[in-house]
């Protein structure tokens, strides 16, 4: 008995209506899709968290450099950043790390000190140090004024401004 | 640019220009990053007496390769109320130089002449300064810098 009846096969119309099983499909439904599924979802989280490493290795490279600027690098006189605040940074970017927040920039501000940077598509931010040990934040989301806040330079301060500046950045 | 003793010119057009001087890094995202600008007293060029380039000029080159952005005087937060409850209002100011006629400031005073200024706090010039960077995208600049300022 023929397996296969030639003449009934050749005779099926070359197109179709298709319908759609979900879980039918061994392309989506085998061992091999899982494996390939999961690797794939690693991969995407191994390159979350070394885009963020490298977003921190470069603020934390640009914190160093600013321990060679002079009076005056703003091209406007101001002050350099230091000692005091690139501690109080480098501090911050620790804290930031932790609490997953990667800066878009790390710059050194005119206003004397170190200003942290932070860019979403909707939201804006900023961590201000100064020469002076004091600490501000500022931060608004699309087309609302910006607010702004200081606070202690220790790692409560810290936190709690990183959670007002999430409620700004991806709100 | 030279002064050649011309007064000052109190009045500021809302729809006036000013230059400012900036380098590579000074934008983040398409934005002016919140660290290029100063408060109080940061110096701008006004556009009815100098042009953009103007803002690059000195006698030894020392600004080549920086770059020059413009916002307009309407661009200024006119007040600003800080956390603390204190309203200031914010203005240009020129304040011309002998080799640099169109040389303005950016001032704050309390809103009624009467009260005492104290310089606002530190979260109330941040609060003005991001308000105003909110307005200076890539879009304005007007020469491109090819280096920083440092």
């Amino acid at each position: 008995m023929p397996l296969l009846d030639a003449t009934e096969a050749l005779a099926r119309p070359s197109i179709g209506i298709y319908r759609f099983e979900e879980h039918a499909d061994e392309a989506v439904n085998s061992a091999v899709r899982a494996w390939s599924t999961t690797y794939a979802r690693q991969q995407g989280s191994m390159s979350f968290f070394w885009l963020n490493r490298a977003r921190f290795d470069e603020a934390r490279g640009r914190l160093g450099q600013t321990a060679r600027l002079s009076r005056g690098w703003d091209t406007y006189g101001g002050d350099p950043p230091n000692d005091l605040a690139r501690a109080i940074a480098a501090s911050v970017l620790t804290v930031l790390e932790a609490e997953a927040l990667p800066p878009a920039r790390l710059l050194p501000s005119v206003e004397g000190g170190i200003a942290i940077t932070f860019a979403e598509e909707n939201g804006r931010a900023e961590i201000e140090i100064y020469n002076s040990g004091e600490i501000a934040a500022a931060a608004y989301a699309g087309t609302e004024d910006a607010t702004a806040w200081e606070f202690e330079a220790n790692e409560d301060g810290i936190k709690d401004a990183i959670n007002r500046i999430r409620e700004h950045l991806f709100s | 640019m030279i002064r050649n003793e011309r007064p000052v010119i109190a009045h500021f057009a809302p729809e006036e220009l000013l230059f400012l001087r900036y380098g590579v890094d000074d934008f983040v995202n398409g934005q002016l990053a919140v660290g290029a600008i100063k408060f109080p007293k940061q110096s701008v060029n006004r556009g009815c007496f100098s042009e953009p380039e103007d803002v690059l000029y000195h006698d030894e080159g020392k600004y080549n390769g920086l770059g020059a952005v413009e916002f307009s005087v309407e661009d200024i937060p006119p007040t600003i109320t800080g956390d603390q409850g204190s309203t200031y209002r914010f203005f240009a100011h020129h304040e011309p130089r002998d080799d640099n006629y169109g040389h303005s400031e950016i001032w704050s005073a309390r809103p009624r002449a009467e009260e005492e200024y104290r310089e606002p706090s530190k979260s109330t010039k941040l609060q003005f300064r991001m308000q105003l960077c909110k307005r200076i995208l890539t879009s304005r600049i007007r020469i491109t810098a090819v280096r920083n300022r440092a």
